[in-house]
């Protein structure tokens, strides 16, 4: 469960290879005065991998869940994160940015599939709390990537007021997760 | 704070109130204010609106994500407000509305219409 969050902070602290994926000791592994900065390019790519995730991530939710509370937070998902990648991909194309997949972008999805069809296996009260647990840890993770990473690597004003704009819905995201899981009966 | 309430409570009836009947009251009959609220960073800013009934508020969601803007009573609801799009809303009766987002729970604001003098 605590995969994705100790991989993430890995990924976008240091801009790690794909030898970070392989397990915990991503951050030991990683080199941050060797990383390569991000460009705004790598920064898109990076916005809209981490989006796409958490909207596929809603639909398993979807089809799986029978709680109507995670799935009304799955749904909030999907209807925020698409409306963000919508304004990112208007963004990119504005300022005739593309979006440069990395190995932190490739990382992301990489890692998240494998998570996610491991979610898939579970069902009912379990799958509930793995999805919680997983969109909580996700958000905290993302969030924090935004305030290192992201936000200050950002070269374009308009970029950064994006990254920036959005991290409030991110943080409403994560108190929601929070709340819904903890009216999960364990 | 101040100037931000102020700008973003637009008096229609200000302009004609200083050509027409000087300023200070708000008109007796007829003009309306219009008060302007925005949806931004998941808040709605001014929280705080005071309307006489006939004033019109505008909600402007200039967020990243969808809005609505919904009575805590149900009196009344925008429905889904996508990123830059506006709603509008004219109490006809006195009273304190509390209201919310109801995809971002933590968004609320208070409409309070007041009965001029």
């Amino acid at each position: 469960m605590k995969f994705l969050s100790r991989v993430v902070p890995g990924l976008f602290l240091a801009a790690v290879t794909a030898a970070a994926l392989s397990g915990p000791a991503a951050a030991k592994v990683a080199k941050p005065a060797k990383a390569a900065p991000l460009t705004d390019a790598n920064i898109a790519a990076i916005v809209l991998a981490a989006n796409t995730i958490d909207i596929d991530n809603a639909q398993v939710a979807l089809k799986t869940s029978a709680d109507e509370s995670v799935k009304s937070f799955a749904q909030m998902m999907v209807t925020d994160h698409t409306s963000v990648n919508d304004k990112a991909k208007a963004l990119a194309g504005k300022l005739k940015l593309t979006p440069v997949p990395n190995a932190a972008s490739r990382g992301l999805l990489k890692s998240t599939a494998t998570k996610r069809a491991g979610m898939a296996k579970l069902t009912g009260g379990a799958f509930d709390k793995a999805y919680l647990d997983n969109e909580i840890s996700y958000h905290q993770a993302v969030i924090d990537m935004l305030d290192q990473q992201l936000v200050p690597g950002a070269k374009n004003a308009e970029l950064k007021d994006l990254l920036t704009s959005v991290r409030p819905a991110f943080i409403a995201h994560l108190d929601k997760a929070k709340s819904t899981r903890a009216a999960l009966k364990d | 704070m101040a100037l931000a309430a102020a700008v973003a409570s637009l008096s229609l009836a200000t302009a004609i109130a200083l050509g027409a009947a000087g300023c200070g009251a708000r008109p007796a009959t007829q003009h309306h204010a219009l008060h302007i609220v925005t949806a931004h960073q998941v808040a709605f800013q001014p929280p705080v609106v005071n309307a006489a009934p006939g004033d019109t508020i505008e909600w402007r969601n200039r967020d990243l994500v969808p809005h609505t803007v919904s009575a805590r009573q149900n009196e009344w609801d925008s429905g889904n407000l996508p990123p830059d799009s506006n709603w509008r809303f004219v109490p006809t009766t006195a009273g304190t509305f509390a209201y919310f987002c109801r995809y971002h729970t933590t968004m609320a604001g208070t409409l309070t219409v007041v009965r001029a003098r």
